[in-house]
């Protein structure tokens, strides 16, 4: 048995993608020929408790390799019990509500036998296969939140496909949590538009064999999954962008003051309707500013008031506000739907 | 919103608005007057006795109240009117700081007088006077039939191709002043804006010495600016003086980074909003007469607004 962590230069890449500062964490698990992977996961069972963030969960992955060229289709399935998330250790930490981001880790592997091309895909326990990040969402005091695990794209690679960024938006800021909370059900599910229309048949296969993958059912030629996953906890819209002391009105006076929309088209501002930068409305739902700034309310914020120092190379000057100003402009511009 | 924008009808920042707008409450009396008037004899017609009909009916009635009535007060109101507003019109005595303004489509050419009447500071879109001195502007036009008009300051007065109309503005006390063309003359005509800025006289002399004895300087941090003004094609329409850029097409540009608006008076001045105009000033004043530059990629527009935001 081998881990898959550290075997494989491949796989080694592939572990970079985790990043402690947003959890956002990839688990790769190259096959050198397999064409199409298909990985499909459920966060199934319940974090238990609503004092805290943590504990066990279970996660299953369907891993499926599809075929071209020459080789046959090939399947494998994953199925990762006992997950363990959440923060360990401490007395009392749950009763009092304090909990700490933390990565959720899963563990999988990939168990070569003897023969290099026999690949088999064991349950629980053993290996270090996925990290599975749940991100704490920003929380106020003495407000109830939720979390849940999103999927982000976890991508089939293939020859080409390389290694999978991670999707996961800064703006679920992994502040501590103050007070209890709830954690949802997540779910994760994902597949290549191609093999969308195989889910069905991918489900059925994933019950089927889920427990059997200890054994010798794999056959030789098959290529492991190359697998990445990103997931992260999204709190739900109404508090994603949370700014409470923004007066999103003033920001709507600010942005005609200074004239942003010589630039923008933004939503409830009739005119001007500028074209030379981006339009500026259901903001709430992008995830980068100016494609490469992670888009939170204080970055937003901070980007507003100085682009150049954030993003240079973009179009967007400094504009003439003060700090309050940017931040109302912000909550402002959260506030738009897509129009 | 902006500062002295939406500029207000009835409040008379200066002598000369000062007299119309009483001339307007005078109107706006009477009017109210002779509609109570008219209201009061339909409801006799409908509905009062027969006496008090057979009373005040009759040919007399429309003889005094249809004819005599108006023609006498009609005529009180205009040798009143006229009295009132005499000093608008008064000819030039030679004292007064004078200004040629040239409504063109869409946006205002400037020129300040010497003494001669020789043009002797060019500028666009915004004017600047001393405050409690009355200003003559000689309104012209390039193109169609403008209008001027700063609320808080005077009235309307057209600007009319190939006549010049004489118009006193006087800012009783320093401030900003907006104004709007107020003749339709064709598509952007709405966003054909104006901005009046009434200094402290001494403050005004200190403005127009600068000007007049303006030495440009060229620092190294607008240099990629400045080429890029020529390259791109700006200087055919625009000028900014001590330059090469002598285009007369378009506002003149030599003071453009004092200016407190861009887009003839409807956007405020800062490097966003110079960069969104340069960029694509349709978008912003559909089919006024300068083309979008999407060409220009974002370290351009950059430069270009740097360098108009030097120029003072």
């Amino acid at each position: 048995m081998r881990r898959i962590v550290g075997q494989d230069p491949l796989l080694r890449r592939g572990q970079k993608l985790a990043d402690p500062q947003h959890h956002v964490a990839g688990v790769v698990a190259p096959l050198p020929l397999a064409p199409l992977v298909e990985l499909i996961g459920q966060i199934s069972g319940r974090l238990p408790g609503e004092w805290r963030v943590g504990g066990t969960d279970t996660l299953s992955l369907l891993a499926v390799t599809g075929s071209t060229g020459h080789q046959p289709a090939r399947r494998v399935a994953v199925v990762i019990q006992s997950l363990w998330c959440g923060p360990r250790g401490g007395t009392g930490r749950d009763r009092q509500g304090r909990v700490k981001g933390g990565h959720r880790t899963a563990f999988a592997s990939i168990e070569l036998l003897s023969d290099p091309t026999h690949l088999r895909m064991v349950t629980a326990s053993v290996g270090k296969g996925i990290e599975l990040p749940l991100e704490i969402a920003r929380v106020q005091p003495r407000k109830s939140r939720r979390a849940g695990a999103i999927s982000a794209p976890i991508e089939p690679v293939t020859g080409k496909a390389g290694i999978a960024r991670s999707g996961a938006r800064a703006t679920q800021r992994d502040d501590p949590a103050v007070s209890r909370e709830t954690v949802e059900r997540g779910r994760l599910a994902y597949a290549t538009a191609p093999e969308q229309a195989r889910g069905d048949q991918i489900k059925k296969f994933a019950h089927g064999n889920a427990t059997a993958s200890s054994s010798a059912m794999f056959r030789p030629a098959v290529v492991a999954p190359l697998l990445l996953m990103v997931a992260a906890c999204q709190p739900p819209p109404d508090q994603r962008h949370s700014m409470p002391m923004a007066d999103a009105a003033n920001g709507k006076a600010v942005i005609a003051r200074v004239g942003c929309g010589s630039c923008h088209t933004i939503a409830g501002v009739a005119w001007p309707e500028g074209k030379v930068g981006p339009r500026l409305d259901g903001l709430a739902g992008r995830a980068l500013i100016a494609g490469k700034l992670p888009n939170r309310p204080d970055v937003l914020a901070a980007f507003i008031r100085d682009a150049p120092a954030l993003a240079p190379g973009s179009g967007m000057p400094a504009m003439p506000v003060t700090k309050a100003e940017a931040r109302d402009i912000a909550v402002y511009l959260y506030q738009q739907e897509t129009r | 919103m902006f500062e002295g924008w939406p500029p207000p009808m009835l409040d008379p920042a200066g002598p000369y608005a000062g007299v119309i707008t009483t001339l307007s409450w005078i109107l706006f009396a009477m009017a109210g007057a002779v509609l109570l008037i008219v209201l009061a004899a339909i409801y006799v017609a409908l509905f009062a006795k027969r006496e008090l009909q057979a009373k005040l009916g009759g040919k007399t009635a429309v003889l005094v109240g249809g004819v005599a009535l108006p023609a006498v007060v009609l005529t009180a109101l205009l040798i009143y009117g006229l009295s009132l507003t005499r000093h608008l019109s008064d000819p030039i005595s030679g004292n007064e700081l004078r200004v040629r303004v040239t409504g063109e489509m869409w946006w205002w050419r400037v020129a300040y007088l010497d003494g001669q009447g020789r043009e002797v500071i060019q500028d666009a879109n915004e004017l600047h006077i001393p405050a409690g001195r009355p200003v003559v502007l000689e309104l012209q036009s390039a193109d169609v039939i403008h209008s001027f008009w700063v609320p808080r300051l005077s009235g309307k007065l057209d600007m009319i191709p190939g006549r010049r109309n004489l118009m006193r503005i006087q800012a009783d006390a320093p401030g900003v002043f907006g104004g709007q063309c107020a003749e339709f003359c064709g598509g952007p005509h709405a966003l054909m804006g104006f901005t009046v800025i009434a200094h402290e006289p001494a403050q005004f002399a200190r403005l127009m010495r600068a000007r007049l004895t303006r030495e440009r300087t060229s620092p190294a941090a607008t240099a990629a600016g400045a080429r890029l003004f020529d390259t791109a094609g700006c200087s055919a329409c625009h000028r900014v003086a001590g330059t090469d850029a002598n285009g007369l097409a378009g506002p003149d540009l030599t003071y453009v980074g004092t200016r407190r608006m861009l887009g003839a008076g409807i956007l405020p001045n800062n490097r966003g909003t110079m960069m969104g105009w340069i960029g694509n000033s349709q978008a912003l004043k559909p089919n006024n007469r300068m083309p979008p530059y999407t060409a220009l990629s974002a370290a351009q527009l950059t430069e270009l607004a740097t360098y108009l935001e030097a120029q003072k």
